[in-house]
């Protein structure tokens, strides 16, 4: 999952760069970072990033994902982030796994397809929980509000998801509400 | 009482009962129609109370009203600007919190309105309990419990309505300060008039509806700069764009009030919960949808055929009566073939086929099995340039491209209607199947029909991406509820089907009876000859098939499986191998396959779409059959057919 982050994050930073520092026109851009973002080591990553002046913001005006660990393996991304826990993971909601949870951080696309998402009860902040992914890219479907939700992959790769860590648990509600923690306690 | 007709308006999501609610107030006093030019369909009905007329209206089944789909602009037009007497809200007391984000949208149009808190028999069985009076109290307004099905709680709803209609208009819930304060500046510094209340008109312009501010830009340029400043500011605080943070906002009250009227209990997982699983399980549910759609399919069409059957017995005697009684004379004939067949085509080919599936369609969507349908064959309709529900219509294909057409409609966006549709009209139904079948495996082979149906997949997937592209606006992704299931509502469901089909006989039957009436007349003027003459360049030298093929051709519009009896009795032989080579006959079957729906398909496009889209449908399929067709015969030449 960290990959998949942080791949994307080397396509906001190529088009940052392709559009703000080459000139090259907007719409130009995405294919270009498509394309050049699997070659960017992570060390031009950090250099572009540098250059760049820690942009913040992507060229569409949304969020850039936060910088995240250089790591290889899950084992070495433990130690790590146990050394430093502001370093949350953030991944595409098409990423998650079956039975994973997590936090809408944010949404890309465009103006409708966001809307249309948001309207649906996935707004930044949204608690949801991973229930089944179809086969053959097909589409997810998610947990959410009370209720199951099917998006396509393609929607389901615009929202950011903040992923839930083992170590970490979420500090939060119950989905099915108060009365249910308690039960579950009592048990 | 009042002496007046009262109008009130049922809304909410889709899934929550709202339909059954209609049904069980309405009964058979309804009328099926379409919102005018749009297809939506627009369900109103009568229903007399105590000496109160009410007219009930009841509106598509939506999340949001922004503008994004048909569904939600003909909503929020009605309840805005129509302004019905009250809003009858169904909320699904299972799924509060998404219900009430909608709700909460419903009380910033400040209609009277009254909430239906249904199915709260399914959210017991979940395990969760709504306390109406606490609702209520949240809300503002009148809730009464019901369970739609049962029609528990529906006289209470009713005589609730009633009242709520003479009382006062309901205020919005506040959003918070920042937000709040700023809408009330906008709405402070508003001149232009328009159809909404004015609080609503702030909100959606900081919002950045795209509708509401061509309205009020329009008339009042210079408040642009306010709501972007005010946008601005908002957006510099919460680091969202300026809708996300309010749709955000309107989220999390429904989730505060959701949990402040919610108690939850932990319910055992039961058989309803596996069957969820297992129809979207990745291989079990591919397993479950093969079987599901093959009883479908099989009792349909087998039902149909049956019918269809019992019909043409029924009107060959009818036939046979009236020439008995008149006696064959060219008048008689002519008033039979032009006046009455068009219409015994409708009632035979057409109606067998599309009772049934509309009765079939009506259950599988209560059920909430379709929407399963959709979410496992979403990645394989995007290669057509098509999400999920768009699977259903082009399945439906396959046996009559007219139900096909018709459920085209279950699409989002009347972009997505129209591809939908269009590749639907491509799908090789039953009666091409008797060509390709009758003609080309028989006489050619059957390995040479099977590469027909591939080349007709072919051009499915390859017009299906070319309408993908020059469509114009932005494609639409998958994004949908996913039901839980439940025991659909016979009741509901055969009310249903009866108004959709007198709907259906109305808008088509013109079409075909008219249509068929047109080419008649055109036989006995003696036009077919001169069109026979007409087309022979194409079918005969383009096409190199025999002169007679121009007529049969165009007969074949009113039913494509009359081609090949057509083409029989004009060569004066059924044993197609003495009069055609057999590159001819896989050159015909192709033709006959592509070059345009047939009359009913036609008519069913005309009902959706009009009769612009109707024509260029039919007309770019005239052109990529005559145009392959002499491709296909030249490479068959070429290479050499055995």
């Amino acid at each position: 999952m960290a990959l998949a982050q942080k791949v994307v994050r080397k396509h906001r930073l190529l088009e940052i760069f392709l559009h703000k520092t080459l000139r090259l026109p907007i719409e130009k851009v995405h294919e270009q970072a498509c394309k050049m973002e699997h070659s960017l080591n992570d060390e031009t990553a950090s250099a572009l990033c540098k250059v760049l002046d820690n942009p913040e913001k992507c060229v569409d005006d949304n969020p850039l994902p936060e910088c995240i660990l250089d790591v290889q393996d899950c084992d070495e991304c433990e130690v790590v982030r146990s050394r430093s826990p502001q370093h949350p993971l953030v991944t595409q909601l098409s990423n998650l796994k079956p039975e994973e949870e997590g936090k809408v951080m944010f949404i890309r696309g465009g103006k409708h397809s966001s809307k249309r998402i948001q309207d649906m009860g996935l707004t930044p902040g949204t608690f949801l929980k991973m229930v089944n992914a179809a086969p053959f890219n097909g589409p997810v479907e998610v947990e959410v509000r009370g209720t199951s939700l099917a998006l396509g992959r393609g929607l389901a790769s615009q929202i950011f998801i903040e992923v839930e860590d083992e170590g970490r648990p979420w500090k939060r509600a119950h989905p099915h509400g108060p009365h249910h923690n308690m039960q579950g306690q009592e048990e | 009482m009042n002496d007046s007709k009262l109008n009130i308006a049922l809304a909410g999501n889709a899934n929550v009962g709202k339909s059954v609610i209609f049904n069980q107030l309405t009964g058979l006093h309804q009328h099926v129609g379409n919102w005018p030019g749009k297809t939506v369909e627009r369900a109103e009905g009568t229903l007399n109370y105590e000496g109160q007329e009410i007219d009930v209206i009841d509106l598509p089944g939506i999340y949001s009203l922004s503008t994004y789909s048909i569904e939600e602009v003909v909503s929020r037009e009605h309840i805005a600007v129509e302004q019905p007497d009250v809003i009858i809200n169904v909320v699904d007391a299972s799924a509060l919190e998404r219900n009430l984000a909608f709700t909460i949208q419903l009380l910033e149009l400040e209609p009277r309105i009254v909430i239906a808190l249904n199915q709260i028999d399914i959210a017991e069985a979940k395990g969760i309990l709504v306390y109406p009076e606490g609702l209520s109290e949240a809300l503002g307004v009148p809730v009464i419990p019901t369970v739609a099905v049962k029609g528990a709680g529906l006289t209470e709803l009713v005589k609730t309505a009633i009242i709520a209609s003479k009382g006062d208009t309901v205020q919005p819930i506040p959003y918070g300060a920042e937000i709040e304060e700023r809408i009330q500046n906008i709405q402070a510094n508003l001149v232009a008039e328009t159809p909404y209340p004015r609080r609503w008109v702030g909100l959606k312009l900081l919002e950045g509806d795209e509708e509401i501010e061509a309205i009020v830009y329009e008339a009042q340029p210079n408040l642009k700069a306010l709501v972007d400043e005010e946008k601005a500011c908002i957006e510099e605080i919460h680091g969202h764009e300026i809708s996300s943070v309010i749709t955000s906002e309107r989220y999390a009250m429904a989730s505060s009030i959701a949990h402040n009227v919610t108690s939850h209990v932990i319910p055992e997982k039961n058989l309803k919960d596996r069957l969820e699983e297992v129809s979207s399980h990745p291989v079990l549910g591919y397993v479950v949808m093969v079987a599901s759609i093959l009883a479908v399919f099989y009792s349909i069409f087998s039902f149909g055929d049956w019918l269809a059957g019992l019909l043409e017995v029924f009107f060959g005697i009818l036939k046979e009566a009236y020439f008995n009684t008149l006696g064959t004379t060219n008048v008689s004939t002519f008033i039979w073939n032009a006046g009455v067949d068009g219409f015994i085509g409708g009632v035979v080919v057409a109606l067998p086929y599309i009772g049934p599936f509309y009765l079939v369609l009506s259950l599988l969507e209560d059920s909430g099995y379709l929407a399963r349908v959709a979410y496992l064959m979403d990645s394989a309709m995007h290669t057509i340039g098509l999400h999920g529900k768009g699977f259903i219509p082009v399945m439906l294909g396959f046996g009559c491209n007219v139900p096909a057409v018709l459920g085209a409609r279950i699409m989002e966006t009347e972009r997505e209607q129209l591809i939908c549709a269009f590749v639907a009209s491509l799908v090789p139904c039953a009666a091409r199947s008797i060509v390709i079948m009758g003609l080309v495996a028989t006489y050619v082979g059957f390995r040479w029909a099977l590469l027909l149906y591939l080349i007709d997949f072919l051009l499915i997937f390859v017009l299906g991406r070319l309408a993908y592209k020059v469509a114009p606006d932005e494609p639409v992704g998958l994004i949908m509820e996913m039901p839980g299931f439940r025991l659909p509502s016979a009741k509901t469901s055969a009310q249903r089907t009866w108004f959709r089909l007198k709907l259906f006989v109305y808008e088509a039957f013109p079409v075909m009876i008219v249509g068929n009436f047109v080419i008649q007349v055109a036989a006995i003027l003696g036009l077919l000859g001169v069109v026979e003459g007409l087309m022979s360049p194409v079918t005969v030298w383009w096409l190199g098939l025999p002169s007679v093929a121009g007529v049969v051709l165009i007969f074949g519009v009113l039913r494509k499986e009359l081609t090949l009896i057509l083409l029989g009795s004009l060569m004066g032989t059924t044993n197609f191998a003495t009069v055609l080579t057999p590159i001819q006959m896989f050159v015909f079957a192709f033709v006959v396959m592509v070059y345009v729906p047939c009359i009913s398909t036609i008519a069913a496009l005309v009902k959706e779409f009009g009769i612009r889209k109707a024509l260029i449908i039919s007309g770019v399929e005239i052109g990529v059959a005559v145009v392959l067709g002499g491709i296909i015969l030249r490479v068959l030449l070429f290479i050499g057919l055995p």
